[in-house]
């Protein structure tokens, strides 16, 4: 019987055609995603393309997207008997309910899953694309094929689809069974946002029925080497999330069987017993005929009106007391909830509920649900009347088509409109129970209900019109889902011009210093666009309207005619009209004005630049030594002026003739002259221009570059209208400004940053590999700072003038300011020699100014953002203190922080001047002691770099951001743990470490030894935090602040040649008195050193004395490993931390009376047994309990202490 | 008056609903006959605008209905074979959503017309009760107080009686009966009792085809002397079935009363029978099965 069922429905789904449609579409999905580099769903890093675990992930994605498809199979499966008024029949039938319920779900089942399968085909194809590069495609293994398949997509469509299929047999309606997919996808949701933070991850691994979040932590660690030869196993996290949901499953599918009854609909029959006492009666008496006609319709000109009203009043009204839409809501605000609760964790410390971060939340979690919404309200709303089955009372009913059409969009717009009402109200409500008061309904009703909110608008409307084209909703939604891959997928394969995608527009980055600054200006010419073209596709919509029976598309299409009015072609004529013209506009200012550059013609851009001028690198250059700059900021018209003056020195030993200057590709440059030199060519492309001197250079001769440019939009382009703030020279803005030395000065000679540096882009571009950095021990570039060729140390000076209500900031000293009726001029000169690297900001700032020492510390900032300005300024004080004791003198008298836009979070550090992002700590909650400082550390960081990189520079080959960025932290993290003691020490290191091993797979080359570090971030910041606080510990602070005073005496200010970091290892190594140290230096700075310590159990045992024996048995290990992170054991023979406690060290945030024990122990490797005498019973005991090791599992290193008998 | 000339429509299946159909409909209760799938839903939603035939013409007192269906609906009061309700709303709330639909912007006459016919259809004491609560007569009350709102010169009922038990079903034709006069109305249906009770005039539909046309009177005259009948075992059935022209047998307390159709007396035990219009009904489709079996 279960067989008969079961082959039926097989039969009754592969024959439809959704099957064929659905297997298709992820098949096409997958091949796009594997054969073009820019839409990627799986790693990014350095493992091919075809590896075992970008294999995984694929699948483990598409699984998640078959869930949609797949439920409409299974829910069909549950209830189109009930649909097609069939289940009488069926019920009656000799079936058991076994095989009905199971037969027709594992039918349903199967076949989603072989639509599933297309993922699988896709794959194969992709790979074989002649577009890839070779060197990522690995030989083909049909079993990760089928092991992703099987072990990784199988489980999750079943676990999911098994629940879906549940809810819809019970609740025998559609809508409920819609709403467990949403629940579902929470589900993964919740957990996917969980895995940001390090103490629930075990627990995100179980709550996703998917496996995605336990595969997420399974995988975490894993290395290139790893991630190209090893399946995932199904072991750990992984197998018990399988065996949860698989049980959850199969209890689920029981369950339902067991529970299902033969009955036509339990809850009708629920409601028939309820209403027996109301029952209407009957009366037999008819009213005697009356007049039928008391009076006559009108069917004037607002009849229409009318009409239109009514129904959209009676399609809200059904939505709105539909319990699905309300579920919907209920689970967005528990959504929005959760997401609030660690609201913009950075280190896990939340930030204040200010109105941008709230919008930014809200949008995070809200999408998908308003997705569902675009995708299920059309289908809802067109075809309820029929589905209802009074589409014919309706249609024969003289009302005009677009009222039905139009009624049903405002519906569904309303109902997006209702549900960000709502769920901005959850965020208000949450703001004002954490006590945060300034509440602004103005950004929630214009960055949330319009700004966000309007491609959704915009598509709801073509929702509704692909349902009434599609010739069932089935494919209607399959249409919209398309719709939404489109727009997701299309820009990042370089279709991104908003022109051409439906309810695209430029993009409208927002900050609470400078608002939208013009940008929801710019977009709205966009949505101007695509409005008239919506209203172009809702005339088409209504054309198209079926009164009656559902039509053939041909027919409909004839019936275009009869149904065109005047007034429909006066409404679309103005709608073509519009859409023609503001296409035009949109043309003309971002395909005439500026240059329409997708990423790929950039790529191309970048790329050409190194195949016509790389023959200069390395030609002999004259260095800056001499800066005087003027600069006019214009904020209300975003742009600037610029007037410098540049000394060039020749500081070779032969004569130079040909100088080549570049600059930003955005400003325009009106007068440009070298002393004794005519301008030989302008490549306006890259804004290149090459002097020959008509009389060369002379060795220490000077020379004086002086140049006139010019910045600032040229009406507008589809995307990068608020410019990078590092790597495009930054921007002038209403109230905001940073725009650096990128845009506002020239750089000598060739160009190194203005190279690809994407394995793959290069690949494209038919480029050599990757251009490393320069050997640590080339000699040849030693010579060149690690910020730029063309300058050593320089003098600096330059006036700013900007608006007069406006602060503007340059690196140096306030010579002189004036305000001349709007303008106000602020002059700034350096007294000290510093890198070639400045920045220019302005902005309604308040201030907060004090004097410590005879240095004057400031902070520049929003009058809105005034929380921690306090403890920026008391890091100020404690970092210049100690660094100024245990390194060297400050060299400056003056130190300033300044807010910027938060178009980035990030803080950079300037001499004597720091420009820090909004977004990164201004509103940062750090009064919770329990929570890292995060502020503390960024200032303490930034300070420490006025030492490192400002005081020490660092020669341009391997291991250059050693000196800078990894003594920056090693610097912080000695203030840091003064401040907060080494408990907050452990947490902070625990990120950091985690950081390091989250990064190691993304390695799209090879990872460096700390020593030979090529400008790889999760090294030199993250390895580099963890390796110096673990030196510190083996040799002792004053040690290793001897050897940071040792490498400052040896290199301060020197920059022929600059230093490097063997510079600072053989400082380091001057401290270190044992070779055991030594040994551990080596292994930090030169290899990459992996340990694996954990302690296998931990027991307890009373001695006569009354005191307690604490036996560990520990299990300990030592690797190396290779670049792509393949690891090889090597023997282990050192002192390592082993501590007993009576408290779980999470808990501890102050003191030290939990620690029993603590005592450095040789350890070997392999197992070890250590037994220590205490006073008090432990709870816990472990091996390095701090972290300072790099282990892959740190969370084994401390156990809890088992009580012997 | 309703004219309705070669109508055709094939569906894209290929079944062709309607054949050239043809048809002159006065004021008053029409009735239109046929069996299941004969095309009666069809010609009616194709006269309801809700449905284009592929050739032919329609119209009401001159006003074309292919060109002009807008026009049209403003006189249309349609009752479908097979309406449903919405949930959560009301007889009241619908009806006052239709009425709005059908042109009455006015709130206070639209309350007046929606309550007269609340009351005519006697839904008025439940009409703050939820339609899906409704009983099928209910219902179909409720769907011809939608038809009638406005007054419409045409009202199309497609079946109205289906489903419905034999006192609702009176009840309703009685409400029927008195709509009136001066206005078409059409009854589909496949039962002959109702058009017997009702309906002046008629045709019958098979297949497509208008296969007669008239007044029930003169189609009942026109066969009289015709009908014979006699009753027999059920064992007996088919080799009767194989002597006569057997048009219709009922089971009559557990055996079979045939009625056949013959000029003169078949003898063999039958007796002269009255003819009625279930006679005409059925004799009429079977000539016209002959007729196509003939023609294949």
């Amino acid at each position: 019987m279960f067989g008969k069922v079961f082959g039926f429905e097989l039969r009754f789904h592969l024959k439809g055609r959704l099957f064929l449609f659905g297997a298709a579409t992820f098949l096409i999905l997958t091949f796009l995603s594997v054969f073009s580099p820019n839409v990627q769903l799986s790693g990014g890093g350095g493992e091919n393309i075809n590896s075992p675990f970008a294999l995984v992930q694929t699948h483990y994605i598409m699984a998640i997207l078959a869930v949609l498809i797949g439920a409409a199979f299974t829910n069909s499966a549950a209830l189109r008997d009930g649909e097609f008024r069939m289940a009488e029949i069926i019920y009656s039938t000799q079936v058991t309910k076994s095989a009905y319920v199971l037969g027709r779900f594992f039918g349903a089942f199967i076949v989603a899953y072989l639509v599933y399968l297309g993922t699988s085909i896709g794959f194969a194809l992709g790979t074989l694309m002649p577009t890839l590069d070779p060197d990522l495609v690995g030989p083909f293994v049909l079993s990760h094929y089928v092991y992703a398949a099987t072990v990784i997509g199988l489980p999750a469509l079943f676990a999911n689809l098994s629940i879906v299929y549940a809810v819809a047999v019970w609740s025998r309606d559609q809508r409920i069974a819609y709403s467990a997919i949403i629940a579902l996808l929470i589900l993964y949701q919740v957990a996917t946002g969980l895995l940001g933070d390090l103490e629930y991850r075990s627990l995100a691994a179980m709550v996703d029925p998917s496996g995605g979040s336990a595969l997420g932590e399974v995988m975490q660690y894993w290395t290139v080497f790893e991630r190209n030869t090893e399946v995932v196993p199904l072991e750990g996290l992984l197998l018990y999330n399988r065996l949860l949901w698989f049980g959850i499953s199969i209890v689920l599918l029981a369950l339902t069987t067991m529970r299902f009854e033969f009955s036509v609909n339990k809850k009708a029959k629920r409601k028939k017993k309820k209403k027996k006492d109301s029952e209407i009666i009957e009366q037999d008496r008819i009213a005697a005929p009356g007049a039928f006609s008391l009076h006559r319709a009108n069917f004037g000109g607002n009849t229409a009106w009318h009409q239109f009203v009514a129904r959209t009043r009676f399609e809200v009204r059904g939505v709105m007391k539909s319990v699905f839409f309300w579920v919907l809501v209920a689970l967005a605000g528990a959504l929005s909830l959760g997401n609030f609760v660690s609201l913009g964790a950075i280190f896990g410390t939340e930030v204040y509920p200010v109105t941008r971060i709230m919008i930014n939340t809200l949008s995070g979690t809200v999408t998908l649900s308003l997705l569902i919404i675009l995708v299920f309200y059309g289908a809802e709303l067109v075809w309820r009347d029929r589905e209802v089955r009074f589409q014919e009372i309706l249609g024969s009913s003289p009302a005009p088509n677009w009222t039905f059409v139009l009624s049903k969009m405002i519906a569904a717009i309303l109902v997006v409109v209702i549900f960000l009402l709502v769920t901005a109200f959850f965020a208000i409500l949450w703001q004002v129970f954490n006590g945060y008061t300034n509440i602004e309904p103005g950004v929630y009703l214009v960055n949330y209900l319009f700004d966000y909110a309007m491609l959704f608008y915009l598509a709801v409307v073509l929702s509704i019109v692909l349902q009434i084209l599609a010739p069932n909703k089935y494919f209607g939604m399959m249409f919209m889902v398309l719709y939404i891959i489109g727009i997701l997928t299309l820009p990042g394969a370089g279709f991104e011009d908003p022109l051409y995608i439906y309810g695209a527009s430029s993009s409208t980055p927002y900050s609470d210093m400078n608002g939208y600054d013009g940008q929801l200006a710019i977009a709205a010419w966009y949505r101007m666009y695509w409005t008239s073209f919506a209203v172009l596709l809702g005339t088409l919509g209504f054309l198209m309207w079926n009164r009656g029976q559902h039509e053939s598309f041909a027919i409909r299409l004839r019936n275009i005619g009869n149904n065109f009015t005047r007034a429909t072609g006066v409404v679309s004529a103005i709608a073509a009209f519009a859409f023609i013209g503001l296409m035009g506009w949109i043309y003309y200012n971002t395909h005439i004005l500026n240059a329409y550059q997708t990423s790929d013609d950039q790529r191309t851009f970048t790329a050409n630049y190194e195949k016509k001028y790389s023959g200069l690198r390395g030609q002999p250059i004259p260095r800056v030594t001499d800066i005087s700059i003027e600069v006019d900021l214009y904020p209300e018209q975003q742009a600037f002026a610029i007037q410098g003056e540049y000394v060039l020195e020749n500081k070779t030993a032969n004569d130079i003739s040909d100088v080549p200057v570049g600059f930003g590709f955005t400003t325009e440059i009106t007068a440009l002259s070298l002393e004794g030199a005519t301008l030989e060519s302008s490549d306006e492309d890259y804004n290149f221009h090459q002097f020959r001197l008509d009389t060369p250079m002379k060795p220490g001769e000077q020379r004086t570059l002086t140049y006139t440019g010019s910045g600032g939009p040229k009406g507008f382009k589809h995307s990068g209208n608020i410019p990078g703030l590092l790597n495009q020279g930054g921007g002038v803005f209403g109230n905001g400004t940073f725009v650096n030395s990128g845009a506002l000065a020239p750089y000598i000679g060739y160009n190194t940053g203005n190279t690809l540096t994407d394995r793959n882009d290069r690949w494209r571009e038919d480029l050599e590999p990757v251009p490393r950095y320069a050997d640590l021990d080339d000699t040849s570039e030693w010579g060149n700072s690690y910020l730029t060729q063309d300058a050593d140390w320089v003098s600096f000076k330059a006036t700013v003038t900007t608006a007069a209500d406006q602060v503007a900031i340059a690196p140096g000293y306030l010579m002189e300011e004036s305000t001349e009726g709007d303008r106000r001029t602020f002059k700034y000169e350096m007294d000290a020699p510093m890198q070639n690297f400045y920045a220019v900001l302005s902005a309604r700032y308040k201030s907060q100014v004090e004097d410590w020492n005879g240095i004057e510390l400031s902070v520049f900032y929003d009058p809105a953002h005034e929380w921690n300005i306090e403890r920026m300024l008391t890091s100020l004080k404690k970092s210049l203190d100690y660094f100024g004791k245990n390194h060297s003198p400050y060299q400056y008298r003056q130190m300033r922080v300044l807010e910027f836009p938060a178009y980035a979070n990030f803080a950079t550090s300037f001499p004597n001047t720091v420009p820090w992002s909004e977004g990164l700590g201004f509103i940062a909650d750090v009064t919770d002691p329990e929570e890292i400082d995060y502020v503390f550390y960024v200032a303490a960081h930034e300070v420490a770099h006025q030492w490192w990189g400002h005081q020490v520079s660092s020669a341009n080959v391997q291991g250059q951001t050693v000196l800078v960025e990894t003594l920056a932290q090693y610097s912080a993290l000695m203030v840091m743990e003064e401040e907060y003691g080494p408990h907050m020490m452990r947490r902070f290191l625990k990120y950091e470490l985690d950081n390091y091993l989250q990064n190691r797979g993304g390695e799209a080359i090879e990872e460096l030894p700390l020593y030979r570090v090529e400008n790889q971030q999760y090294i030199h910041y993250r390895k580099g935090s963890v390796v110096m606080y673990a030196l510190k510990d083996a040799l002792g602070v004053d040690a290793m602040n001897r050897a940071m005073q040792g490498l400052i005496e040896d290199a301060a200010y020197r920059y022929d040649p600059y230093p490097t970091s063997r510079d600072l290892i053989r400082n380091i190594r001057a401290q270190a008195t044992t070779d055991e140290q030594q040994a551990l230096i080596t292994d930090l700075f030169e290899k990459i050193t992996l340990w694996d310590l954990k302690v296998d159990n931990a027991a307890i045992a009373t001695r006569e004395d009354g005191k307690y024996d604490v036996t560990l048995n520990i299990e300990a290990a030592k690797f190396y490993a290779d670049g792509e992170g393949q690891q090889e054991e090597t023997p282990l023979d050192m002192l390592i931390d082993i501590g007993v406690f009576s408290e779980n060290l999470n808990d501890v945030f102050e003191g030290d009376d939990h620690v029993l024990y603590f005592e450095k122990h040789r350890i070997e490797s392999g197992e070890n047994t250590i037994t220590i005498v205490v006073d008090e019973i432990p709870s816990h005991a472990g091996i390095d309990p701090y972290n300072k090791l790099i282990d892959r599992n740190s969370d084994d290193n401390v156990e809890t202490v088992d009580e012997v008998t | 008056m309703l004219k309705i000339s070669n109508l055709s429509k094939t569906y894209p299946n290929g079944v062709e609903a309607l054949k050239n159909v043809s048809l002159d409909i006065p004021s008053g209760m029409y009735g239109l006959l046929g069996p299941n799938g004969a095309g009666k839903s069809t010609l009616m939603r194709t006269v309801a605008t809700l449905q284009q035939a592929d050739s032919g013409t329609i119209t009401l007192n001159g006003l074309d209905v292919t060109s002009q269906p807008a026009e049209l609906r403003k006189e249309l009061g349609y009752l479908p074979q097979d309406f449903g309700v919405y949930p959560r709303i009301s007889a009241l709330d619908m009806m006052d959503h239709m009425a709005i639909l059908k042109g009455f912007t006015n709130g206070k006459e639209r309350k007046e017309i929606v309550d007269t016919l609340l009351q005519q259809t006697n839904l008025y004491d439940v009409r703050k009760k939820a339609l899906a609560g409704f009983s099928g007569g209910m219902r179909q009350r409720f769907g011809i107080a939608q038809a009638l709102i406005g007054d419409p010169k045409l009202i199309i009922v497609d079946e109205p009686t289906a489903g419905l038990d034999p006192e609702e079903r009176n009840r309703f034709l009685n409400l029927l009966s008195d709509i009136g006069e001066n206005k078409v109305v059409i009854l589909s249906t496949h039962i002959v009792e109702d058009v017997t009770n009702l309906c002046p005039n008629m045709a019958i539909i098979n297949k497509g085809r208008i296969v007669s046309e008239g007044q029930p009177g003169d189609l009942i005259s026109s066969l009289a002397g015709s009908i014979w009948t006699k009753t027999v075992d059920r064992g007996e059935v088919e080799s009767n079935k194989e002597r006569h022209t057997v048009i219709s047998s009922h089971l009559y307390a557990g055996r079979y009363k045939l009625h056949v159709l013959a000029d003169a007396d078949p003898g063999d035990g039958f007796g002269a029978h009255e003819p009625n219009l279930e006679d005409v009904y059925f004799s009429t489709l079977l000539a016209h099965e002959e007729k196509i079996a003939e023609a294949a």
